[in-house]
C-alpha cells in the first residue's frame, strides 16, 4: 500500500475530527465539556502504566490502560462531588491534575520507554506515516488509520445504536430512569466511549487537539442547528473541516500540525459564534434592535394618541422632548410612522393618527 | 365517603391505585418525608399540598423510584414501580430540563414512548403519529417542529403534559403543572384531566394555589414532611388541617 504521507496527516487528523467531535456532541448537551478535559489528560497515567507492564506501546494495552485510567477518573469525581460539598469542576479540577501528574512522574522514570510529556500534549501526527502496521510481514497501512477507522466505526455504532437512549437520558434523565432507560448504565457507557476515544486520539494527536476536537465543534454546532441529528451531522462535518484547513495552514506556515488544527477549530467556533445564522451575535444582535424598534414605534403611537385625546399636538421635536430620546432618533421614527401611514402630518406640522396607526395603539393595548 | 383504613389489603388494591406503606426518604440525615400511609383513590383528581420543602415533590418521586427510598414500600395496583412502569406517567417540574435543547415540541412527546420501544427499537411512524395526535390533544399541533425554547413557558408545559398522555398510563404523578402557566394552558390541562378521570385514570398532582384546591380536586394529600391529612376534599380540607400544615416547623413525630 502507497498513499502519500500528507494524506495519512490528514487521513488520521480527519478520522480523530470526525471520532471527537461526534461523541462531543453529548458532551457538550450534558455540560460535561470539563470532563473531556480530565479524561484526556489522566489516560496518560494508564498508558504509562500498560506500556510498564507490557514492556512496550502495544495498542491494546494501551487502549485498556487509557479507558481503566479514564473511569478511574469519572469514578473518583462523582465520587469527591458527591460524598461532600465540592462542586462537579472543583472534582475535576482536583483529579485529573493528581492523576496526569502521577503519569508524568512515571515517564519521566522511564527513561528506556519511547514516550515523552511533549508528546503527550501536542502529539506526534507528523510521524503517523512511519508508523505502519504489518500483518504476516505485510505492509497493510499506517497504524493510526487503522485504529481510528475501528474506534470511528465503533462510535458510529454506539451513536447509531443507542441514539434515542443517549438522547432521552441526555435530555430528561428522571422520563429515562422512570421509563426503564438505565441512564447511569447509559451515561457509563458514554464515558466509556470517551476515555476510549481519548486514548486512541490522544495517541496521535496529544491532548489539547484531543479537547478542541470535543468540545469546539459541538458548542459551533450547538449555535447552528434545533435538531440533535443536525448537529451531529454539523459538528463532525466542522471537525474535519478544522482539521483539513489546519494541516493545509501549518505546511503552508511551516508551523505545528495540531496547534494549527487546534486554532482553526477556535476561529470557525468564533465565526459561527458572531456570524451565526440564529444564535449569532450579529444577527442577535439585529433581531434585539429591530424588538426595541417595534416597541418604540407601539410607544410613540400610544404617546400621539393620549396626547390627542387631551387635545394636545404632538411634533417631531415635541415627541422628542416628551419621551427622551434624541432629536435623529425622534426624526427617524416620526418618518417611519408616516411612511407606514400609521399617521399624517397636518399644516401645522403636527401629526394626527390614522385608522391603521389606531388599530396598530388598540391591538397593543389590548 | 370511606377511609381507606376501614378497609382490608385484598379490597383495597381494587379501589386504590397506589399504595404507600411507611414511607420514609432522607436526604443524608435531613428526613424529606416521614413514616408516610398513603393511598391514592383511583378516578380521582388529587393534590397534594404543603409548604416549600415538605417534601410534595418527593412524595411523587419515591413513588417512582427517582429518589432513594430510606425505608417503606410503594405498591402500583399491586405490583412494585419497576413491573408496573408502563402505567405510570410522570409529569416533572418544567425547569427539571434544558429547554435549550436541540429537539422540537414533537420529538419530546415522541419521548414519552421510548418506554415502551424498550431498549433499542427505534422510534417509527407510528410513534410519530400517537405523538402527533397527542400534541393534537394540547393545542400545539401547530407547533409540532418549534424548538422547545421557543415555546412559551405555558406552551412548555403543555408538551409535557402531550407527553404524558402518549405514555398512555393508569397514573399521572404531575408536579406543579399549573404554575405559572397562562388562562389557556390552565383551561386545557384541567379539561384534559378531566377526561382522563372519567376514564377511570388517577392523577396526582403537586398544587401550590390553595384557593383553587376545593374547585379543582376531589382528594388531598396534606403534607408537610410527615402526612397531615388525606381524603376527600370535604372532609379533610379544613382550617385545622391547613394551620397544621403550613404552621412554621413541622415537627418530626419520632
Amino acid at each position: 500500500m502507497e498513499i502519500s504521507s500528507d494524506l495519512i496527516i490528514i487521513g488520521t487528523a480527519v478520522l480523530v475530527a470526525a471520532n471527537c467531535a461526534s461523541i462531543g456532541v453529548f458532551l457538550v448537551l450534558r455540560k460535561m465539556a470539563m470532563m473531556s478535559d480530565a479524561i484526556s489528560h489522566s489516560v496518560l497515567l494508564g498508558i504509562v502504566i500498560a506500556v510498564f507492564a507490557v514492556g512496550g506501546r502495544e495498542p491494546v494495552a494501551v487502549i485498556v490502560g487509557g479507558v481503566l485510567s479514564g473511569i478511574l477518573t469519572i469514578s473518583l469525581v462523582e465520587l469527591l462531588y458527591r460524598s461532600g460539598k465540592l462542586k462537579q469542576d472543583s472534582s475535576i479540577g482536583i483529579i485529573f491534575p493528581f492523576l496526569f501528574a502521577i503519569g508524568v512522574i512515571l515517564v519521566t522514570q522511564a527513561g528506556n520507554v519511547h514516550i515523552d510529556v511533549e508528546h503527550v500534549l501536542y502529539g506526534s501526527i507528523e510521524f503517523a506515516p512511519f508508523d505502519t502496521l504489518y500483518l504476516d510481514e505485510l505492509n497493510i497501512g499506517s497504524k493510526s488509520m487503522w485504529v481510528l477507522g475501528i474506534l470511528a466505526i465503533a462510535n458510529v455504532s454506539f451513536i447509531v445504536i443507542l441514539y434515542k437512549e443517549l438522547k432521552i437520558s441526555t435530555f430528561d434523565k428522571s422520563l429515562a430512569l422512570s421509563a426503564g432507560l438505565m441512564p447511569l448504565l447509559v451515561h457509563y457507557l458514554l464515558m466509556i466511549m470517551v476515555a476510549t476515544t481519548a486514548v486512541v486520539a490522544f495517541e496521535s494527536v496529544g491532548a489539547i487537539l484531543v479537547i478542541a476536537f470535543f468540545i469546539v465543534p459541538a458548542s459551533a454546532a450547538f449555535l447552528l442547528t434545533d435538531r440533535l441529528s443536525r448537529m451531529l451531522i454539523i459538528s463532525v462535518s466542522l471537525g474535519i473541516i478544522s482539521a483539513v484547513i489546519g494541516y493545509l495552514f501549518a505546511i503552508f506556515a511551516d508551523v505545528s500540525i495540531s496547534g494549527s488544527m487546534a486554532t482553526i477549530t477556535g476561529i470557525i467556533f468564533g465565526l459561527v459564534w458572531i456570524f451565526g445564522p440564529n444564535r449569532g451575535l450579529v444577527s442577535r444582535w439585529r433581531r434585539i434592535s429591530k424588538q426595541r424598534f417595534e416597541v418604540d414605534l407601539v410607544i410613540v403611537l400610544t404617546h400621539i394618541h393620549k396626547e390627542l385625546g387631551s387635545d394636545r399636538q404632538v411634533s417631531t421635536s415635541s415627541m422628542s422632548n416628551s419621551l427622551g430620546w434624541t432629536k435623529e432618533y425622534s426624526k427617524k421614527l416620526s418618518e417611519f410612522i408616516q411612511e407606514q401611514k400609521f399617521v399624517e402630518k397636518n399644516t401645522q406640522g403636527n401629526f394626527t393618527l390614522t385608522n391603521i396607526g389606531l388599530k396598530k395603539v388598540e391591538n397593543y393595548s389590548n | 365517603m370511606e377511609q381507606k383504613s376501614s378497609k382490608k389489603n385484598s379490597e383495597s388494591e381494587k379501589e386504590y391505585s397506589v399504595i404507600i406503606k411507611n414511607l420514609s426518604v432522607t436526604y443524608r440525615t435531613e428526613p424529606a418525608l416521614w413514616n408516610i400511609d398513603l393511598n391514592f383513590p383511583k378516578g380521582q383528581m388529587i393534590a397534594i399540598v404543603g409548604p416549600n420543602g415538605a417534601g410534595k415533590s418527593t412524595l411523587i418521586k419515591a413513588v417512582m423510584g427517582l429518589v432513594p427510598i430510606t425505608a417503606g414500600k410503594v405498591s402500583i395496583f399491586g405490583k412494585t414501580y419497576s413491573k408496573n412502569r408502563d402505567k405510570v406517567a410522570y409529569v416533572p417540574q418544567r425547569g427539571s430540563v434544558d429547554w435549550d435543547f436541540p429537539t422540537d415540541a414533537l420529538d419530546v412527546v415522541e419521548m414519552g414512548l421510548y418506554g415502551k420501544l424498550g431498549w433499542f427499537r427505534r422510534p417509527n411512524s407510528k410513534t410519530r403519529n400517537l405523538a402527533r395526535e397527542c400534541l393534537d390533544k394540547v393545542g400545539l399541533s401547530n407547533y409540532a417542529d418549534r424548538q422547545i425554547g421557543q415555546l412559551s413557558g405555558g406552551q412548555q408545559q403543555r408538551v409535557f403534559l402531550a407527553r404524558a398522555l402518549a405514555q398512555d398510563a393508569q397514573i399521572y404523578l404531575m408536579d406543579e403543572p399549573l404554575n405559572g402557566v397562562d388562562v389557556i394552558t390552565e383551561k386545557t390541562i384541567l379539561s384534559i384531566l378531566e377526561n382522563l378521570k372519567k376514564e377511570g385514570k388517577t392523577i396526582v398532582m403537586v398544587h401550590h394555589e390553595l384557593q383553587t384546591v376545593d374547585k379543582y380536586f376531589d382528594w388531598v394529600v396534606m403534607v408537610n414532611r410527615n402526612l397531615i391529612a388525606n381524603g376527600p376534599i370535604k372532609e379533610v380540607f379544613t382550617k385545622i388541617n391547613l394551620d397544621r400544615t403550613y404552621q412554621e416547623k413541622q415537627r418530626m413525630s419520632i
